[in-house]
This record gives structure tokens, sequence and C-alpha cells, in this order.
């Protein structure tokens, strides 16, 4: 039962810059395994505005989609149709992969803002509490 | 030079006596010791590994093995030996489930929450689909 995080970095953008120190620390501290996956040019970067950019996917929003997505499609439906066949890749993604021993789990979060301190310290914390709980619930430490 | 002379002697002397009770005294033991004891201690020493052929032995976890130590040298090769593998049907891997979120909503104070109530949802789906 393994337990991992991954990080999809593009090298030139300046939040991953920010975001892999943070992770690497957090990752060095709870001893869990670390890569970073450094994406292509045809990656783009993410949007957050909207929770709708979740999967860029039509399907996912007519299925799983709250109603203002819904009714956001009209306006940026070409958007994601066309990230769909492109198949870009968004930067930066942080995947935290594990297995429970049934099937492999993963929570994946897309983007990075550092403008807001506040916000960074509560991701921070976040995220190591959601580590920690993992480790707990698969090694049992 | 004299006193050397004594003292060497006498060192000799004293060694010679020693080893002569002691062996005299393993030698009594050998041989009043019963039948049973000496079979017991042969049966502690084991025997040596036969060198120069393939001999079968069984690991502690019960698999056979055919072992070869070199004669000369220090060389073992070991040969697992063959076993039935049971023809079962292939079943695939389920695939990984996956939750998404933006950076806003893992920096909130609920996130928590919210990924109990996605993984809930998806388990839900799941056995709609089974």
């Amino acid at each position: 039962m393994y337990i991992e995080v991954i990080l999809e970095d593009d090298i030139n953008c300046p939040r991953c810059e920010k975001l892999l120190p943070l992770l690497k620390k957090i990752c060095d501290e709870l001893n869990i395994p670390f890569t970073v996956k450094f994406l292509n040019n045809r990656a783009v970067a993410v949007a957050e505005e909207c929770s709708a950019f979740k999967t860029f996917s039509r399907e996912w929003i007519g299925r799983f989609g709250l109603p203002e997505h819904k009714r956001g499609l009209k306006k940026f439906g070409w958007l994601l149709d066309y990230l769909q066949k492109t198949g870009a890749q968004p930067f930066p993604v942080i995947v935290i992969r594990w297995h429970d021993g049934v099937r492999p789990r993963e929570i994946v979060i897309r983007g990075f803002d550092d403008s807001d301190k506040e916000k960074v310290r509560e991701f921070t914390r976040n995220l190591m509490l959601l580590l920690m709980t993992l480790k707990k619930a698969l090694w049992g430490h | 030079m004299v006193y050397s002379v004594f003292y060497y002697a006498s060192e000799a002397i004293v060694r010679l006596t020693a080893t002569l009770i002691i062996t005299l005294a393993e030698k009594l033991r050998s041989l009043t010791k019963r039948e049973a004891e000496k079979e017991e201690e042969r049966k502690r020493i084991p025997a040596p590994a036969p060198r120069g052929i393939f001999y079968e032995t069984v690991t502690p976890m019960g698999v056979k093995h055919y072992v070869w130590v070199g004669r000369a040298t220090d060389l073992i090769v070991t040969i697992p030996a063959p076993f039935e593998v049971p023809i079962r049907r292939a079943v695939p891997g389920k695939p990984p489930v996956r939750l998404y979120f933006t950076f806003n909503e893992a920096a909130s104070k609920d996130w928590f929450k919210e990924i109990e109530w996605l993984a809930q949802q998806a388990e839900k789906i799941e056995k709609e689909g089974e």
C-alpha cells in the first residue's frame, strides 16, 4: 500500500516555482515520496475562477456540474471542447495518489495562488493534515 | 642463565603434567558417557553438505531447492525446483477513483467535509454502476 505526491509542473511558471519547495518540505517532513513531472509546451496554466475547469469536459459538467456551471457552458463550452481536443494538460497540478488495498485513489488539486498569504497557509495546513491522515490510515503511523 | 634454565624447565614440567591430567580426565569422561548422550551430541552437529554435486533441500518456507556447493571454492548455486502454477481467470484491475479540486477549494476550511461528501458520491455511483 503506497502513497505518493506528484507535482505536474512547467519550467517557466513562477507559481510552480513557489509551490515546488513548499511541497518538497511537506513531503520530506512526512517521509512521503515526491516526484516532479515537467510538462511539455502544450501544457496550459490553470484558470481557477470557475470550478467548472475541474476536468475540461462537457460530459463531466453535464453529469456532476452545478446549475451555474451548466449555464456557463453556453459561454465557454467551445473552450472546453478545444481543450479536450488538443489534450491540454494543466499546471500546476498536485496529484496525491494512494492505494488502499482495493483500488488506487487520487486527489487532484489544480492551481496555486501565492498572492494571499492566509490562503497559502490554510492550504499548507490542509495538505499536511490530509497527508498525515492518509499515512495513518495506510501505515498506522 | 642458571635461573632461566630452572624457570623454563619448571614451566615445561607443569605444562606436561597439566596436559596429561586434562587428557586423562577427558578420556575417562568419554568412556563413562552413556550411549544416549553420545547419540544426542552426534545429532546436534549437522552433517557437512556434500560438495561437488547437486543435492535436494527444502527451505524453511517449504520450497524445494537444488543446491550445489563448490569442492575447492566457496561457490554456492541454488536452483528452485519447478512448481505447478494454477490456471486462474484474469481479473482486470479497478480504475483509480479521482477527486478533483481547485486551489480555492483546497485552501478552504471545509475541504475535508467536501472530500468526504465527494467520496460518498463516488461510492454511490460505483454501486449503481455495478
